[in-house]
């Protein structure tokens, strides 16, 4: 997994807190409980290795808490392993935050040597960037002001200006794209568009996923403290998405099991008959499924069963992640009653044309007799997730374009 | 922990910028490190003088009291603030791989330039008034007493700055601490004016030793002297509390100055 080649090599990185249930900062404190801390121990990281080539572009994306910041922090060197190996060659600056040491009380001009300064520059060299830093941040006429008196866009952009004249083989930059506006975010873009065409090594923690496929070369997706995939940004975006859907990536294909149904609202007809909804799921391949790819055609299969033979309807409803109703489908929309035998019955169910977009899921299924009593009605089926990029709207059709200049 | 050449750099800006927040806003400005002292000198001048007569036992009184102030103005002064100065700079050790000696010692420069700046003015008033001392061609061994006091203060710093990130208290035990320190070292009273079996118990001290030291070879021959007191001696105990106390200061904070960013 790591070899000399890499720039930054990490092998078998664990890094545990101990976080102290209530943590007495004090002797009074300590002694009180003799010493021994009800700690609770959190594994912020467990096992992680991977290696990273001069030059890689590399994004590391993760839900809150996946330890990617204390990943970072490991590799910059704040924090110490608990156990395992990070090894870095090279001059590196970690962006955790922007202007690390600003002083409020310092004007514009002593905070940029401030901060210049631990970022790594000699006082020469800041001396001949001076006027470039101030340039950039369009900051002239407020040098000589202390901090104090600057918007916070002023700060960002001062520190941004810094930041991006700091001189390093290796940066470490932690969602710095977070803050300011969009013409900031612009001038961050073009920075790493530019540090991508240098041979500087980069690790940027985000969560924006459109800007881990434009600039990342690779992305690395930890959960819950571990690499869980490493692979193309396009990969890992559709990778993160699912998890972000709430579903763990090992679940991704639901064995026939059957649902615990709940919310369900049950009736028998006079004369006792009856019909329960077992299970019901997204179907590829002949299997249950809960996440699909944008594009790919949705089929979905319901199980029931039935004390005796007759007909009935169903109804299924599709919801969105804002619980709005977007589709019925119905099996009186054919015309047609189903002839439900006794026993068990399977229903597939393929929507033609359907195209919903990236999000998640929800379906609501009710069986009703051919007077419309409700046999069974179930209000959370089963849940599924389309990945894909954003797309606006709720749903999308294929649509043909056609350029007629002569009219 | 090794320093590097850009530590010293990091050193530069953090020792400037500290003069630069210290005296900002007041119209005095840098007149108030020496405020400081005088008015406590004015203060303990009357009481020691006047009152208590410890003055009559020995010549230059005066000026042995304002030097006693000014090296303990510095002592104090700098053993607190670099108590603090980790937690204080939280911000920095969170987000950044710093060398956390540089921050500690930064504190210790400043207070030193304090010090030194202090002195020069006592010098300066003494050559004025006429009552400049010189113990001839020893007076060499005086910046060798300033970096064992200096010395002292950085390996009690780093202890102190490494036991506050995980106790606060020691904020507390430590202003307790130095009121102890401050009464059993000679600072304010001539030794000889201690009983013997007493006197041979605080000269043991390497911080009575340094503050003597200098006095001896700058305001007075009557200066007692841990080498008086104990010979060669105690110069050897002293020697080896020395390197024990920044042996131990420099191994602790070695060790944990690692876990600094995690435990802040």
């Amino acid at each position: 997994m790591t070899n000399s080649k890499h720039q930054i090599s990490v092998q078998d990185l664990v890094k545990r807190f101990k976080v102290p249930i209530d943590k007495p900062n004090s002797l009074r404190g300590r002694a009180l409980t003799l010493g021994k801390l009800d700690q609770r121990e959190f594994l912020a990281l467990d096992k992680v290795s991977f290696g990273i080539k001069r030059g890689e572009f590399v994004g590391i994306v993760g839900k809150n808490g996946s330890g990617k910041s204390t990943l970072l922090k490991l590799i910059a060197g704040i924090y110490q392993p608990s156990s395992g190996k990070v090894k870095v060659r090279g001059h590196l600056i970690p962006f955790i935050e922007l202007g690390v040491g600003f002083n409020l009380e310092l004007t514009g001009r002593e905070n940029v040597y401030l901060n210049a300064t631990l970022m790594g520059l000699s006082h020469q060299s800041i001396d001949r960037l001076y006027d470039q830093i101030v340039e950039f941040a369009e900051l002239g006429d407020f040098m000589e002001q202390k901090l104090k008196n600057y918007s916070s866009g002023m700060q960002v952009r001062l520190a941004f200006s810094i930041a991006i004249r700091a001189n390093a083989d290796i940066l470490l930059i932690d969602e710095v794209l977070a803050v300011g506006d969009s013409s900031f975010q612009q001038k961050c873009l073009d920075y790493f568009y530019q540090v991508k065409q240098s041979d500087t090594t980069v690790i940027l923690v985000t969560h924006d996923m459109s800007i881990v496929e434009q600039f990342c070369d690779r992305a690395i997706l930890l959960d819950q403290g571990k690499v869980s995939k490493v692979g193309s940004p396009k990969e890992i975006s559709l990778s993160y998405q699912a998890l972000n859907f709430g579903l763990r990536l090992e679940d991704q294909t639901v064995s026939g099991k059957h649902h615990l149904v709940s919310n369900r609202l049950k009736a028998k007809n006079d004369q006792g008959d009856e019909v329960s909804i077992i299970t019901g799921g997204v179907v590829v391949d002949n299997q249950y499924c809960n996440q699909v790819q944008f594009g790919q055609s949705i089929s979905l299969r319901l199980e029931c069963l039935s004390s005796v033979s007759q007909q009935c309807s169903i109804g299924i409803g599709i919801y969105d992640s804002k619980n709005q109703y977007l589709i019925d489908l119905n099996s009186k929309h054919t015309k047609r009653a189903l002839d439900l035998k006794k026993g068990r019955i399977i229903v597939d169910i393929n929507p033609e044309g359907l195209q919903l977009n990236p999000g998640k899921y929800r379906i609501a299924v009710g069986v009703y007799n051919s007077s419309g009593l409700t046999f069974d009605y179930v209000e959370n089926l089963f849940e599924f997730i389309v990945l894909g990029a954003e797309r606006w709207g709720l749903i999308s059709v294929d649509s043909v374009w056609e350029l007629n200049s002569n009219v | 922990m090794a320093f590097k050449r850009h530590d010293l750099a990091i050193l530069r800006e953090l020792v400037i910028t500290d003069f630069k927040l210290r005296y900002q806003g007041s119209s005095l400005g840098y007149l108030w490190s020496l405020m400081r002292p005088l008015t406590l000198f004015t203060i303990y001048y009357l009481v020691f003088t006047k009152f208590l007569r410890f003055g009559d036992s020995m010549e230059h009184y005066t000026t042995y009291l304002l030097s006693g102030i000014m090296l303990w103005s510095f002592f104090s002064e700098a053993t607190v603030v670099g108590m603090q100065s980790i937690v204080s700079r939280a911000g920095l050790i969170r987000k950044l791989n710093i060398n956390k000696s540089v921050i500690v010692i930064s504190t210790i420069v400043s207070a030193l330039i304090n010090l030194l700046i202090n002195l020069l003015v006592l010098g300066l008033f003494l050559w004025l008034t006429g009552g400049t001392y010189f113990a001839g061609i020893s007076v060499i061994l005086v910046p060798v007493y300033l970096a064992g006091l200096v010395m002292l203060t950085v390996a009690v710093a780093f202890i102190l700055a490494t036991g506050y990130v995980y106790y606060r208290d020691i904020g507390h035990l430590w202003e307790v601490g130095l009121q102890a320190i401050f009464y059993l070292t000679p600072f304010i009273y001539p030794v000889s004016i201690i009983p013997e079996h007493f006197r041979k118990v605080i000269m043991l001290s390497p911080l009575a030793c340094f503050v003597q030291g200098i006095r001896e070879l700058t305001i007075t021959d009557q200066v007692i002297t841990s080498y008086q007191v104990g010979g060669w001696t105690y110069l050897g105990i002293i020697g080896l509390l020395m390197v024990a106390i920044i042996g131990f200061a420099w191994m602790i904070f070695a060790k944990q100055s690692k876990k600094f960013a995690e435990n802040i």
